[in-house]
Parts: structure tokens; sequence; C-alpha cells
């Protein structure tokens, strides 16, 4: 059995989570920044690194109570080490280096895509759903690969292929915006509020997605070869546009007046988003012949993007619980209980990595 | 303090990278570029020509959630920062997160919302406001403050030109 301490700071969250043996969670606490700042009218997150120094220490003791372990039990310590902001991973990187230097525990570093992968390991109730039982989580088997990654969140748009543990190849990834960068832009336009993409998903509920044609971007090639890219700035830049027709006068954070098809324009915008990532994920698991789909990161927290993909992936498709779409801690000690297992240790000089991917692109 | 000013409507997106990509070539470590504008002005266009006419390994993608791309060329490992203010609520906030420091290096540095931190903005900088005109077009307003980003700003209007 393993005792694995994973902590992550790579951007807006300061978390902390203890995972025993890669897949049960014993403790999971994020000290999310949204909700501190949510009762003040929504302002973006404290994104400054004093913020995360700030909650670090209570995080983790949090992390180790909820537990009901102390740092002595622990069998190593994950962080993360890129990407992201080098401020921030830092406040976390120093914590665990400080830990495994107090208690002599072994150091493992974690990419924080790797992260996002290992959510679907860890074991749950809402992972695993089959083709054809659309809404039916059913007992989860094991992973076996192949599997294709969609990892799709505010920061990262990232199609993988997965041959094994840490064994990962790169099909594509956004040429410029992140998906769910796109669906918080879109909400202010709309003037809905931060973050975009519940606040988008809650008002295109029961709302036309057909009402607006809005650009879906296959970036194909001349001869209409595949393409596993993405791009996403276009569309918001068509939802500017389809506002000022509709709105004389129309600038984005002016206030939208009353009779403005929001509701309809914010199904119209997501479905055109979740139609591109449903169509390429699931063509590359055909071309790749994958066995599973797994998607993760915040925004596989849709309800669109999950119903569209188990229809169409002729698979079975994995997605994280809600709790673990978001940026968590409980992820970093999956991956790092992997990478510990495979005989991963590092240095406590190990330097920080602002920019890393996750693999090489495809050949 | 010598400032001038010049403006330059671009046609359309692949308009805008090429500009970009002009004002790319010929930056040097320790220049500065604001673009200030709103979304879906051109922002990330200009910045991804930049960063291509500049030597980046890869393409420039939008940092409004890292706050921080940083890009190295490999011609002489020189870095270029592509920093996004957008989601800063002060400027104590760009101390804290490192944005400063940036300043310091010999780098070239791209910024987006510069508005957001202004007070620590070196004085020799060029600043292009970027406005929507219509579907395609943009109208890039630039502004060079002290003598590099003057430089800079007539390699731009010398390449604009033989562009148009």
């Amino acid at each position: 059995m393993t005792v694995i301490l994973g902590i992550e700071t790579s951007c807006d969250e300061t978390a902390a989570a203890v995972v025993v043996d890669g897949r049960v969670m014993r403790s999971n606490v994020v000290s999310s920044q949204v909700e501190l700042h949510a009762p003040y009218g929504g302002i973006f997150p404290e994104v400054a690194s004093r913020a995360h120094i700030e909650h670090i220490y209570p995080v983790v003791q949090k992390a180790l109570d909820d537990a009901a372990v102390t740092a002595t039990d622990l069998d190593a310590i994950a962080a993360t080490r890129g990407p992201g902001l080098a401020g921030s991973l830092t406040v976390g990187a120093n914590m665990a280096k400080g830990l495994a230097l107090a208690y002599n525990k072994p150091l493992v570093a974690v990419n924080h895509l790797e992260g996002h992968v290992y959510s679907l390991w860890l074991a749950g109730p809402e992972f695993y759903f089959m083709s054809g039982a659309a809404d039916q989580p059913d007992q989860t088997p094991p992973i076996a690969f192949p599997v294709v990654v969609l990892i799709v969140s505010g920061g990262h748009t990232e199609l993988l292929l997965m041959h094994d543990h840490g064994d990962y190849q790169r099909l594509g990834g956004t040429l410029d915006d992140a998906a769910g960068e796109a669906f918080d832009k879109v909400g202010r336009l709309l003037g809905l509020p931060y973050p975009g993409g519940p606040a988008v998903q809650r008002a295109a509920q029961s709302a036309d997605p057909a009402a607006f044609d809005f650009p879906r971007v296959w970036l194909r090639g001349d001869q209409g070869e595949r393409n596993f890219n993405f791009s996403f700035s276009g569309i918001k830049t068509a939802m500017l546009h389809t506002l000022q027709e509709l709105i004389p006068g129309y600038q984005p954070d002016s206030p939208l007046p009353e009779d403005a098809p929001i509701a309809d324009l914010a199904a119209s915008f997501q479905q055109a988003v979740v139609d591109v990532l449903v169509a390429k994920t699931v063509r590359a698991a055909q071309d790749f012949d994958a066995t599973e789909i797994l998607v993760a990161g915040g925004v596989s927290a849709n309800q669109l993007l999950r119903q569209q993909m188990v229809q169409q992936a002729e698979r079975p498709v994995r997605v994280p619980p809600l709790p673990l779409c978001t940026d968590n801690a409980a992820m970093i000690a999956a991956a790092g209980h992997y990478r510990f297992m495979a005989g991963q240790r590092d240095d406590l000089n190990f330097d920080v990595v602002a920019t890393w991917p996750l693999a090489t692109p495809a050949a | 303090m010598m400032s001038s000013t010049e403006s330059f409507l671009s046609q359309s997106v692949s308009h805008t990278e090429a500009l970009g990509r002009c004002l790319g070539g010929v930056l040097r470590p320790g220049d500065v570029i604001c673009l200030s504008g709103q979304l879906g002005s051109g922002k990330t266009s200009l910045t991804r020509g930049i960063a291509q006419g500049w030597g980046a390994a890869q393409a420039a993608t939008s940092p409004t959630f890292t706050l921080i791309n940083s890009y190295t060329r490999q011609l002489d490992e020189l870095r270029l920062y592509h920093v996004d203010a957008y989601r800063l609520n002060s400027e104590l906030d760009a101390v804290t997160t490192g944005i400063e420091e940036l300043f310091d290096e010999q780098a070239v540095i791209v910024i987006e919302w510069p508005e957001r931190l202004e007070s620590l903005l070196p004085q020799d900088r060029l600043w292009i406001d970027l406005t929507y005109q219509d579907t395609k077009s943009r109208r890039l307003q630039a502004l060079a403050q002290g003598e590099h980003s003057e430089s800079l700003l007539t390699q731009l209007k010398q390449c604009f030109e033989t562009l148009s």
C-alpha cells in the first residue's frame, strides 16, 4: 500500500490531497480562490503567488487531518512541477521539498497535465459511461490501453494517445485559445458571471442550439487531411459580430438589452464548441483503435460534452466526477503514485518549469 | 520625451499576422510591446505574428489563464514573454506574480491588457491600440515613446507600406 500526499499550485487553486494506491482518495482539499471571491461580485480570483503562500500550510494540514494520517505515514510526496506560473508552482514545490527533507520522504515531481489524465484513475461512482446507456455510470473496470485522452480546461486543450502509463503521443492541441477560455470570454460578452463554463451551460438550458450558426473550425488540410488541432479564437470573435449585428452599438462589457437572446446564443455557442471537441476526439479514437476515451479538465464537467461524447464514442467514455474536473491535488497524488511505482525520485533541488508539454508531437 | 504615432488599417487576420511577423523580425532584447484593445480586436493574432517573425520555436497560444507564456528561439536562446494582464486585479498582483521581474531580463516582452500594470512598464515602449472596424478589418494605432520604440515604429511603417 502506498500513501501519497499530492500538492498542486500551478494556477489559481491551492490544493493538497492524500491518495492510497493511486486510486483511493483519503482527502481532497482545494482552497478555491474563486469561492473566496464569489461573494464579492465574482471578480477574478487572486492570481498572485501571495495567495498560495497564505493557503498552502492550512491546506496541506487539512489534507493530512482529513485523511487521518501524519507526515510520517506518507510513502512519498508528489508536487506539480509544471506547466504553470513559475511563482505559483514554486510555492507548492517548496512546501513539498520542505516536507520531504524534514520527514525524509521521497519526492516525486508531476506534470499538471498528467495529473488531469490520472484524475480518471481515481476510484469513484461517476466514472464510466457506456455508449447506448448514455447517462448510466457503470461499475468501473480497469482502463485498457491504448486510450485517447482529451484534456480540456481554461488553460489547456490537448488531444493525446496514451499507450501505457507515462507513455503519451500528442495528437493535437489548441492553436490559440483553450476551450475553457472560449467559454469564459463568450460568457463575458454575454454579460454572464465568471467563471464562464458553468454560467454558459446554465444560460443554455432549454434554449435552441441551432438558433445561431457559429463556426466549427476543423483545420482540415488542402486535400481534406485530418487535423487534430483546435482553434477557438474565431468563435469568440463570431459571437462579438453576432452581438453587434443584433444590438446596435454593442461593445464588450456594455449592458445587454433585456430582450437579447442570451440563452439561444449561449446554447448555439456551446453546441459549436462541443461538436468540434467530440468529433475530433471520436475520430482520433477510431483512427488509433483506442479502447476507450478519457475526458478530463474543467470543461469535462460540461453536460453536453459528456452526453454527446458518450453518444458518439462507440466505446466506453470515462469522465471524472465534478470535483475532480477542475484543478485538484488528488490527481497529482494519483499520477505521483504511478511515477513512484515506476521508480521516479526527484532531487530536493528540482526546478519548476513554466512550459512543459506532456508529449512530443505525433510523427 | 520623444513620441510619435502612426495608424495602420489591417484588412484581415492574415494581414494583422503579417504585420506582426514584420515587427517580430526587428525586435531586440529589452523591447516592450503593449497591445491594448477589447476582446476580438486582434491582440493574439498580432502576437502570433510577432512570435513567428521573431523566430519562436512554437506557435504562440493565448496566455489568458497561464498569465505568462515564454518562448525561446534556437538561433540565440533568447526569450520572448507573452503576458496577459487580463486576470490581474492590481499592480500588486503583477509584482507578486513575477511579471515585474521580466522587465529586468534581456528578453522581448509582449503584453496584452497593459493598462492593468501601466506604472510598472518601462518608459521606452511601443504601445499599440487595436480597435474593431468591421467584421474583418482592425485599426492599429501605434504610439512610440522613447528612442528605441521610435525606430521600431519607423520599421513597422516601412513594412506596412511593403505589405499594402
